[in-house]
């Protein structure tokens, strides 16, 4: 969906970003994390094309961002982290505006605004001016303008800071089911725990620099989980056994016993269960990798340091 | 413009019935006051065009700067650019949309200011004085828009003293034009027919229609600019053309218009015949090398232009090349054609005199400004911030005139040269002066380019 090469930015004082390479997946919410200052304001700003990188390039499917950019933007929505909306307008020609601006069907426009109303729960909004929501609902109306023309890669920029805990559960509700759509999300936080509700991938940033990019715990990037076999002995064939099984791959060893990539319903995690109980393994547990998305920023985070 | 989503935002916000209601009781009890202690007449009509004047030229100057910094402020640009909006869509939704509410007052203006005048019946000077008023708002407002968008080009924050100061800016442009205009009106009112027409290249036009037509002309190239200046706002990128094309337009446009003391002004110091290729060639250049001090100080000048200057020319990718190259270098460049051009005319233009003296004083002239354009290069390179333009210009001002005053009161002449255009003494010592500090300042300049521009890979 997105692929960045060796993206360059330098501000006038320093330089933002030293050379980025990742790829967002299609179909993923793909957290943004890292440390003030990091850049990832600026690599959100990058990848929307709204800043010129020094170095690089950004592909949207295959189009080079920064070469066509209003071609990309069709199919991009964008909510910055100083978002504002046009206080003297209602909602509801907020959300014309923004579906006209983006050049949806003339017919699909008023049926459009209602849809992205009920999406953010504003329908009973619509005739309210956006100057007298709240900051969750005035966050809403944002990201609805920004949705409006059903983008298929959506790019928020710390959409939850100044939220209260039930507009955050709205807005993990939203993502989650943006997603379900068939939307790729870039979200970028400082709030780990709720982008553990929603994310399925990580991407963090330090100085610059990726520090690490991964699927989250019980998402292996397709179909399929991360399973985590414990041993109440040590079983020296455990690896080579487990990668002859059905559904197995991506097996690594852990201090415990292993990890792996598992595809297939309860019904085939218990018949590899039996398999490896069949062959005298000394399993003492089968779980869900775990590992959190705080546990694994932390961890980055604390060898970045240690380097 | 039914068509065009920006101006219909902007109709939802600035035309609301409530507030076109307030405008029309405003106007019409002031228009009562005056009317009912006067009658129809000059008093009535002179009240509306000041009325106008405040309402188009002043608030609309400041709703045209505001209508993109203010969403720069209120973070809803950035939303915009990404939107489908065409440039040309966003910048007219802009103009017009955002100042259709000043229109409608101003407009209501005009039709008192018919209302008191055509007592007597229809006159000439109805129309001009309607055609010169609705022009000069016009290009006031482009000319508005035009710098606040120069302006987010530099920052991205914007406090109320710098709006005034693109109003200002606006208004400024515009009131010369109007003066100009107006009086142009003011002589037919009085009969003055001597005064009724102008020379441009030697042929006679009625002031009044060149006058119009010009204010036409420089306000389709204003909405022709906020485009192109758009463009660039909403990532798309511009070639070199257009502005070259509207340099050299107003150089030739202004250099054929006749001025009596510009002549005379333009003898003593580059001795040339009125009305010679020489003498327009010569006013045009000096023409561009004004404009290229104006790109300069509007155009970023910051090392990821020269960054990307680099990596365009090592992949000789030279559209994108040009595209970016600053302006200012191919104005020079343009006005460096012009007075090699002027100078090689000149040998063979047998009625004029003085062509060795001419060229040089030229020559300087050029080297004067290339210094200058190179120096507030520099200054945006050494001091990255949106004051450098002003802190060049600054310098350069205390450089033509308090340093040279003090060199005098010292009694140092010799340096002189080098901070003023000086055609007193030995011309040649004067040129190679200003020459060797020129070429030290664009040394200086790439110097800094070379030190400042960044490998583009980690």
């Amino acid at each position: 969906m997105i692929d960045i090469h060796d993206l360059v930015f330098d501000y006038p004082d320093k330089r933002a970003l030293f050379g980025i390479n990742c790829t967002i997946r299609p179909g993923s919410i793909t957290a943004l994390v890292g440390p003030n200052g990091a850049g990832k304001t600026t690599l959100i700003r990058c990848v929307a094309g709204l800043t010129v990188p020094f170095g690089g390039s950004v592909d949207f499917d295959g189009v080079d961002v920064h070469a066509f950019p209003r071609e990309c933007h069709r199919r991009m929505g964008y909510l910055s982290d100083f978002f504002g909306v046009y206080d003297d307008l209602t909602v509801r020609q907020c959300l014309t505006h923004a579906a006209r601006a983006y050049d949806v069907d003339r017919d699909m426009v008023a049926p459009g605004v209602v849809a992205a109303a009920q999406k953010l729960e504003l329908e009973d909004r619509l005739d309210h001016k956006a100057g007298e929501l709240s900051r969750g609902l005035r966050q809403r109306l944002a990201i609805a303008q920004a949705i409006i023309h059903t983008p298929d890669f959506l790019m928020l920029d710390e959409p939850a800071s100044g939220l209260d805990p039930e507009a955050r559960n709205t807005l993990s509700r939203l993502l989650t089911s943006l997603r379900a759509d068939g939307m790729t999300i870039l979200v970028s936080s400082h709030i780990l725990a709720e982008l553990e509700d929603y994310c399925t991938d990580m991407l963090i940033l330090r100085d610059g620099r990726v520090a690490d990019h991964r699927p989250l715990a019980g998402s292996t990037g397709d179909k399929g989980i991360r399973l985590m076999i414990d041993l109440a002995e040590p079983f020296p064939a455990l690896i080579t056994l487990l990668q002859t099984l059905d559904g197995v791959s991506q097996v690594t060893k852990t201090d415990d016993g292993a990890a792996l990539k598992f595809a297939g319903d309860g019904k085939a995690r218990h018949l590899m269960l039996r398999a490896l109980i069949d062959k005298g393994v000394p399993v003492s547990g089968l779980r869900e990798d775990q590992m959190s998305l705080q546990q694994v920023y932390f961890d980055r985070m604390a060898a970045g340091d240690a380097s | 413009m039914k068509g065009n989503p920006e101006f219909t935002r902007n109709l939802w916000l600035e035309a609301k019935p409530s507030r076109l209601i307030a405008m029309v009781a405003l106007l019409g009890a002031l228009f009562l006051l005056v009317g009912t202690r006067s009658g129809l007449g000059d008093t009535l009509s002179n009240t509306a065009l000041m009325a106008y004047v405040a309402i188009i030229f002043i608030w609309g100057n400041r709703l045209a700067a505001n209508s993109v910094i203010q969403e720069v402020n209120n973070g809803t640009w950035d939303s915009q650019r990404m939107s489908a909006i065409s440039p040309w869509k966003m910048a007219i939704g802009k103009l017009y949309g955002g100042t259709v509410y000043v229109w409608f007052g101003g407009l209501i203006c005009l039709g008192v200011y018919w209302l008191a005048q055509s007592k007597g019946g229809y006159s000439p000077r109805l129309m001009q004085t309607t055609v010169i008023y609705l022009g000069c708002g016009l290009l006031s407002h482009i000319i508005s828009l035009i710098v606040s968008l120069v302006a987010i080009r530099k920052r991205r924050a914007y406090g109320r003293l710098r709006v005034w100061l693109y109003q200002f800016i606006g208004l400024a442009a515009a009131a010369p034009i109007l003066f100009l205009g107006t009086s142009v009106v003011d002589r037919y009112k009085w009969g003055i027919d001597s005064l009724t027409e102008m020379s441009w290249y030697e042929m006679r036009f009625p002031q009044f229609g060149f006058t119009a037509t010009a204010i036409a002309i420089f306000v389709v190239w204003g909405i022709v600019g906020a485009c192109r200046m758009m463009r660039v706002e909403l990532l798309s990128r511009n070639g070199p053309f257009l502005w070259l094309g509207f340099t050299v337009f107003t150089a030739i446009f202004v250099a054929g218009i006749h001025v009596p003391a510009r002549s005379a002004g333009m003898f003593r110091m580059f001795p040339l015949f009125e009305n010679s290729l020489s003498y327009f060639m010569t006013i045009g250049s000096i023409v561009i090398l004004l404009l290229a001090y104006v790109i300069a100080l509007a155009e970023p000048k910051d090392k990821s232009v020269f960054t990307m200057l680099r990596r365009y020319a090592g992949e000789r990718r030279l559209r994108n090349f040009f595209e970016l190259l600053p302006r200012s270098a191919s104005t020079l460049a343009l006005a460096l054609v012009i007075i090699v051009a002027t100078g090689a005319w000149g040998f063979f233009d047998a009625d004029q005199i003085g062509a060795g003296k001419r060229n040089v004083r030229s020559t300087m002239i050029f080297l004067f400004a290339a210094r200058d354009i190179g120096f507030i290069t520099l200054m945006s390179l050494w001091r990255p911030s949106p004051r450098a333009d002003m802190t060049a210009l600054v310098c350069l001002a205390l450089s033509y005139s308090l340093v040279p005053a003090l060199f005098f009161a010292s009694g140092i002449y010799a340096l002189r040269p080098l901070f003023q255009p000086v055609f007193s003494g030995d011309p040649y010592l004067n040129l190679a002066l200003i020459g060797i500090e020129t070429v030290t300042v664009y040394l200086i300049l790439a110097f800094t380019i070379r030190s400042v521009v960044q490998p583009e890979t980690a």
